[in-house]
């Protein structure tokens, strides 16, 4: 069975190359082997978890650099820090509003329930873009400012309007899956982790094969480790199509269509 | 991605829900066609005896000859043999093998496969034209007495040049399981179990050719579709994983499909 593949969580970091552009090349590269369409693309060379202003910027330059190249492979997502609000709302407009950009990336800054995320989901919301948070739940604890999908379902709870992505899905799915299982604006990005036969199953049951979306974690995981979730998944052919591909086209295409990229 | 034919070399009944062989086989399939994959070979029963009598051989077998018989043309079965049982194992050989419908061999965790008592075993195989399948791994927390490694299935395969030999797991350790199988070109690396790792199936290929290589899921174990990711996923052209996914397995059990008039 062939489907058509969206990734809606890869990186440049992990990546061999010595630019941007290059990094991007070697991951379609890497996408090609296993069929991948397109790749949402966010975060640049180097990691911070509690980017400066300044490093948001160079961070999402490279980001723009990479997509730039690859305008028909690849959307780029802005990475913001929430302590930062005005800086990260100036970002928004700079990446999103004035640039290329489709989404908003949030990782470990700031756990999202907290108040200086409202003013950056209502700005994201009012450019139609996706807001992606980082999620996980750690046995060992999380970081400082790391989020949980409980936290997201908060925030999520304040902004009904808003598209969130519950990335990882807290990588205790069993966990995760429940929390944002209330919030019909909230989806499961199932990437990272092991191929764990279940997870895609029980995403489906718990929150329907609409609000379910494929994405890898690439270069930290393999695109085709992370495929193996949904295409050995005990789940009809219908659902696999909304989950690798449909979903992310869905909550993409009103920023697509306002920035006229046709499909 | 390119469409490619799939033969998984390494798959169980264990794991699979159903309450007999015939019930179980049809759901490992059914697993398998969600992927693709064409055929599969099976070994082992329902139980999980690590050193199997010889009415406990017998008993597996059997269970494995119904799941078979009940899906001839997607499935492979294998004997499984318990080297401690020498004569136990040749008369099972033949019953499942000479005179059965099963096409290779499948030794476990009963004795080290570099034993003197596999030989005659072996040797009894390769007359029969079928191929030997040996679990192997090297764990760092000690394997079980009688667990193999690819050492053990490199001294066996030395003494048995023309036997036809698959190291199960690659040593599960394949980093040091793929350069202990390497100078014996009648040794196969059977890349299956374990996590989907990204190297793996790239470093089988550079250091023992494409020609060598057996894509294997260890399914119900493990999901046909993780393991299909380490050959997937990999960086080796599409010639080396048509070789990896199918055409391999099929070029080491043709002698033996071809005895018993089994067209591929």
């Amino acid at each position: 069975m062939k489907f058509e593949i969206w990734d809606v969580h890869t990186h440049l970091a992990g990546v061999p190359g010595a630019t941007p552009e290059e990094r991007l090349e070697r991951l379609l590269e890497y996408a090609d082997r296993v069929g991948i369409a397109r790749l949402c693309v966010m975060m640049g060379m180097k990691w911070n978890y509690d980017p400066t202003p300044e490093f948001m910027r160079q961070s999402n330059d490279e980001v723009m650099r990479a997509v730039k190249r690859f305008p028909d492979r690849a959307f780029g997502f802005v990475y913001l820090n929430p302590k930062h609000t005005q800086a990260s709302l100036d970002e928004l407009n700079r990446c999103v509003r004035d640039g290329p950009m489709v989404g908003v990336k949030l990782w470990v800054a700031l756990h999202c329930n907290d108040a200086r995320l409202d003013p950056i989901v209502e700005r994201a919301t009012e450019l139609k873009t996706v807001v992606t948070q980082h999620c996980w739940l750690k046995i060992t604890g999380n970081l400082p400012g790391e989020s949980t999908p409980m936290d997201l379902a908060e925030l999520a709870a304040r902004h009904p309007k808003a598209t969130f992505s519950c990335i990882h899905t807290g990588g205790d799915w069993e966990r995760g899956i429940r929390a944002i299982r209330p919030y019909p604006n909230i989806y499961a990005d199932i990437n990272g982790g092991d191929p764990t036969a279940g997870i895609t199953e029980m995403a489906v049951r718990e929150l329907g094969a609409e609000r379910v979306l494929y994405g890898s974690d690439a270069g930290g995981r393999s695109f085709s480790s992370q495929l193996a979730k949904v295409l050995g998944a005990n789940i009809p052919d219908s659902a696999k199509r909304l989950i690798l591909a449909e979903n992310t086209k869905r909550i993409l295409q009103p920023i697509l269509r306002a920035k006229g990229i046709k499909l | 991605m390119t469409s490619f034919e799939i033969w998984d070399v390494h798959t169980h009944l264990t794991g699979v829900p159903g309450s007999t062989p015939e019930e179980r086989l049809p759901r490992l399939l059914e697993y398998a066609d969600r992927m693709g994959i064409a055929k599969l070979c099976v070994f082992l029963g329902f139980g999980r005896q690590y050193d199997p009598t010889p009415d406990q051989l017998r008993q597996h077998n059997d269970e494995v000859l119904r799941a078979v018989r009940r899906c001839p043309d997607r499935t492979f079965g294998f004997v499984y043999l318990n080297p401690k049982h020498t004569q136990a194992s040749l008369d099972e050989l033949n019953r499942c093998v000479r005179d059965g419908p099963m096409v290779g061999v499948k030794l476990w965790v009963a004795q080290h496969c570099n034993e003197p008592t596999l030989d005659p075993i072996v040797a009894r195989a390769t007359e029969l034209k079928a191929v030997v399948l040996q679990h192997t791994w090297l764990k760092i927390t000690g394997n079980l007495p009688g667990e193999s490694t690819p050492m053990d299935v490199a001294e066996l395969a030395a003494r048995h040049p023309r036997a036809t030999i698959i190291c199960a797991h690659t040593g599960g350790d394949w980093e040091r399981g793929i350069r202990a199988i390497r100078p014996h070109p009648n040794v196969y690396a059977d890349i299956d179990g374990g996590d989907p790792t990204s190297g793996y199936t790239e470093m089988a290929v550079r250091e023992l050719g494409a020609e060598r290589v057996l894509y294997g899921s260890d399914a119900g174990g493990r999901s046909f579709a993780s393991q299909l990711a380490k050959v997937l996923g990999a960086d080796i052209p599409n010639s080396a994983k048509r070789l990896v996914l199918a055409e391999n397995t099929k070029r080491i059990l043709k002698p033996i499909l071809r005895e018993k008039g089994i067209n591929v």
